[in-house]
């Protein structure tokens, strides 16, 4: 079922269950948002997304974040004011101490026109960069992974294994959290053999066919238990499967 | 007495029969075990005084009793002698003898243990004479410093679940009824109206409900609600009862946090004998309702005292905040509709039941019924507990009950609301205390914290000191919050500190806007109030610091130094040997003198100084 809604005086629809955010994003507005992925639960960190909202019959509006805000009939969304641009700058300076040079915070400060930086870096920061979104934590739960957690209050927040544990006993080292974080903070490292992360070394799992790296070992284990279907001591990449495929319907004898 | 209570009538045979032996033993020495006293000494106090009574052969007539806090924790050890009301003050295991001899067995009263005025000078004897208490309306804590929080007998005796068996008699919608025409609004520091709060609860669909007790009171230097709980558990058992009879929820949670001992371990007692009697479990007092309550011990998160955060942490999740579109009264812990009151909210409910809507109404404002207890601390006379009626003005809570400023300071400003309370100046001091009045002033109720300044409070440190705890207990999950408060604090700190300038106070406004304007929950919202009042009410100190690099009240160390008044200064030493530094030198009998270089501006040559000849600028 799909919901009418106005969005900068414009009517349009989204579908029910659908965030502002969202709905914005279809109707063509560059909402900025650090902290969102469409696969995971909000929890509206970065406050970026800022927009003004009004709720039918009522005669004010309020400014709220638009990624865990979901559609409902009538609702009038201001994606563009004064009083968003001036908080969204405001909460993007905060965001830059964290990750003063992340190329994602760079070309959003030059988007909001914010030029000097108002605050001096953070030096104490576990994870350099990390703007403690929880992007990576989200994603490792969403996958059933549970490897990582927010530890700690207010300025101590961080993110690393649960209990501040050296390593993350649980990461299979399938990389998400890497893919998802937006300031690309997470460190990963690949040998021939072995990848490394979140204090973990995880044997690699390699192409049988061209040797590239698929995944690790403990990855394709978890999918496989996952979906029920048996352990392969060996694996194609993806690639080695399209050219298997693409070689078997050009030969002769199909 | 013990076993089940079988029905209403059962509960009322008991209690006339306690109370009879009550009255057939009058005697009682009450000893505050508050844990205020309790920190003081007050449980060997009280074993010094059961040997005496014993040693005296008295124990026959003389009734013992560790009871809840009395409010006046600055006065212990605390010890009531009852009937008659005599409250003897700092009292120490070697007064023991001479209290049992001479006042409990020839009636003659210990002088030097009695209260003496600070303003007056005179000396009372009964509890209720006292400035601190004559000018209190005593509802919520009557009972706490009588009763032995760790016997139901005691409860009982006073009229303990009398209300819970008359709300049985009147039924769910009646009591609904009589909550909601009461007005009481909720005493956690919103201000929501509890009935209507209630209502929606029991209105809500579904056949598993809950009711919870929000115990996480995190505010430094309030403890209204840990004192309820130590000295007066089952009234808020019997309130919480009550309620989940009208929302018809049948599981309650208290969640109290950790650093409660004594209030965990009291309430678990209280739970134990409650069920024992059949006042809690299956068919309570023979009716048709079933409702037990969980303890729930939170981790000591200022956060947690958010519901949204609370409901996550009873849940086993994280204690941070998320978004509520559904109110808690239809989507609350597990899903499930939940109705949330703090400790005091529902200590009220019984009295409500047993003396009507109509008696709370007349108690305290228009718009804000009943009273309210608050935790008086900082620079005034008499700290402690107060439960005043609301409406009271702040000079009258603050002056009156509080019977002013010590050594006769002036007084600058209280902070009303907790931590992420504003701070409001002496031309407010005639403002009613009451829910919206306070709002309004740019403060807030929160849940009674009550902060007196004097003039040597150094309002900029103060929003400083308030920061600082804030910026520590928000949860992390907003960035405004988080990093936001955290440089509020830094750049409060660059004006105390003397790097501050007129753009570093524009700087502080626009960031207070931003965290007030774009963060979660109600901490974020509200923690940059203790910044926003002082820099309104208090500007030219804000000024004085960044245009003149001066501290008017003296505290902001790297815009002071110490000097010795020649005039003045006899030449004692006292300084000059107390001095960690060893920055102040001189002669014996010749005026001293202070190097500023070694000078760490610690105070204590100020502290020492017996002819105030140490001068600050």
């Amino acid at each position: 079922m799909d919901v009418e809604l106005i969005i900068d005086e414009e009517p349009v629809t989204a579908p029910d269950g659908a965030s502002v955010l969202e709905a914005a994003r279809r109707a063509g507005r560059d909402i900025p948002a650090l902290c969102h992925h469409e696969a995971v639960p909000a929890i509206a960190s970065c406050r970026l997304c800022l927009v003004e909202l009004r709720r039918p019959g009522r005669d004010w509006t309020q400014l709220t974040t638009a990624c865990d805000y979901p559609v409902s009939a009538g609702l009038e969304v201001v994606t563009d004011s004064p009083q968003i641009r001036k908080h969204r700058a405001m909460n993007l300076q905060l965001l830059l101490r964290r990750a003063p040079d992340a190329p994602v915070l760079r070309r959003l400060a030059a988007r909001l026109d914010v030029k000097e930086p108002l605050f001096a870096p953070v030096t104490d920061a576990t994870l350099q960069d990390c703007i403690l979104c929880e992007l990576c934590v989200r994603v490792c739960s969403t996958l059933g992974y549970n490897a990582l957690a927010a530890i700690g209050r207010g300025g101590h927040k961080h993110i690393g294994p649960p209990f501040g544990q050296a390593a993350a006993l649980d990461c299979v080292g399938c990389g998400s959290c890497r893919e998802a974080c937006p300031t690309e903070c997470i460190a990963m490292e690949d040998t021939a053999t072995t990848r490394t992360i979140w204090g973990r070394t995880l044997e690699l799992l390699a192409c049988e066919r061209c040797g590239r790296t698929i995944t690790t070992k403990a990855h394709a284990a978890a999918m496989a238990a996952e979906t029920d279907l048996p352990v392969k001591s060996s694996e194609l990449c993806e690639v080695c499967k399209a050219r298997i495929t693409s070689e078997r319907l050009a030969s002769p004898g199909r | 007495m013990s076993g089940r209570l079988a029905d209403p009538r059962a509960l009322s045979r008991q209690r006339e029969a306690l109370a009879a032996a009550r009255e057939a033993r009058p005697r009682v020495v009450a000893v505050c075990g508050g844990t205020g006293c309790r920190a003081q000494g007050a449980m060997k106090v009280f074993e010094a005084l059961r040997a005496e009574v014993g040693a005296h052969g008295a124990d026959h007539t003389v009734g013992m009793r560790a009871t809840g806090c009395h409010g006046f924790c600055e006065r212990g050890p605390l010890v009531k002698l009852l009937p008659e009301g005599i409250l003897y003050q700092h009292v120490q295991i070697t007064d023991a003898a001479e209290i049992v001899e001479r006042t409990l067995l020839r009636g003659e009263l210990v002088e030097r243990l009695l209260y003496e005025d600070p303003v007056t000078g005179e000396r009372y004897h009964r509890e209720d004479d006292i400035a601190f208490y004559r000018h209190q309306q005593r509802i919520v804590l009557r009972d706490t410093g009588q009763l032995d929080p760790t016997s139901i007998d005691d409860y009982v005796a006073a009229g303990g679940y009398s209300a819970l068996a008359r709300a049985l008699e009147m039924g769910p919608e009646a009591v609904l009824e009589e909550v909601k025409r009461s007005g009481l609004r909720g005493r956690g520091g919103a201000g929501f109206p509890a009935g209507r709060k209630w209502e929606a609860c029991r209105n809500a669909p579904g056949d598993l409900k809950y009711v919870v007790c929000n115990a996480d009171e995190g505010d430094p230097g309030a403890f209204m609600d840990r004192s309820i709980l130590e000295g007066n558990p089952h009234c808020v058992i019997e309130g919480m009862a009550i309620g989940a009879l009208a929302m018809e929820a049948r599981e309650g949670y208290v969640y109290v946090r950790q650093e409660y001992p004594l209030a965990v371990e009291h309430l678990t007692v209280a739970l134990e004998q409650a069920r024992e009697r059949g006042l809690l479990g299956d068919a309570i007092l023979g009716s048709g309702l079933s409702f037990d309550i969980h303890v729930s011990r939170g981790g000591g998160a200022f956060v947690c005292g958010e519901a949204s955060a609370m409901m996550a942490s009873l849940e086993g999740r994280r204690g941070v905040p998320h978004r509520r579109l559904i109110h808690l009264s239809e989507h609350g812990l597990w899903g499930r509709p939940t109705n949330v009151n703090n400790v005091e909210s529902w200590a009220n409910i019984p009295h409500i039941l047993l003396n009507g809507a109509e008696w709370f109404r007349a108690i305290g404002a228009e718009g804000s019924t009943g009273t309210k207890i608050f935790s008086l601390v900082g620079m005034v006379n008499n700290t402690g507990l107060v439960e005043a009626p609301m409406g009271m003005t702040l000079r009258q809570i603050i002056f009156d009950v509080g019977e002013g400023i010590p050594d006769g300071k002036a007084f600058k400003a209280v902070q009303t609301g907790g931590p992420s309370g504003g701070c409001l100046p002496a031309d407010k001091l005639d403002v009613p205390v009451d829910f919206d009045t306070l709002v309004a002033e740019g403060s807030m109720m929160g849940s009674g914290g009550m902060i007196v300044m004097d003039e040597e409070t150094c309002m900029v440190d103060v929003a400083k000191y308030f920061l600082r705890f804030l910026a520590s207990e928000s949860c992390g999950n907003c960035t405004s919050c988080r990093d936001g408060l955290t440089c509020l604090h830094d750049l409060l700190g660059d004006v105390t500190e003397g790097r501050g300038t007129r753009e570093t106070i524009a700087l502080i406004e626009e960031l207070a806007e931003t965290v007030q304007a774009t963060s979660l929950c109600a901490l974020g919202t509200s923690a940059v109030n203790p910044v926003l009042s002082t820099l309104h009410y208090f500007r030219e100190e804000y000024l004085a610091h960044v245009d003149d690099k001066r501290c008017p009240a003296g505290v902001c160390k790297a815009l002071i130094g110490f000097s010795i008044d020649a005039e003045r200064c006899n030449g004692c030493t006292l300084c000059a040997v107390r001095c960690p530094q060893d920055a102040v030198a001189g002669e014996k009998k010749q005026p001293h003198t202070i190097t500023q270089e070694l000078c760490i501006k610690c105070g204590i040559c100020k502290d020492v100084c017996n002819r105030d000849a140490v001068l600050v600028q």
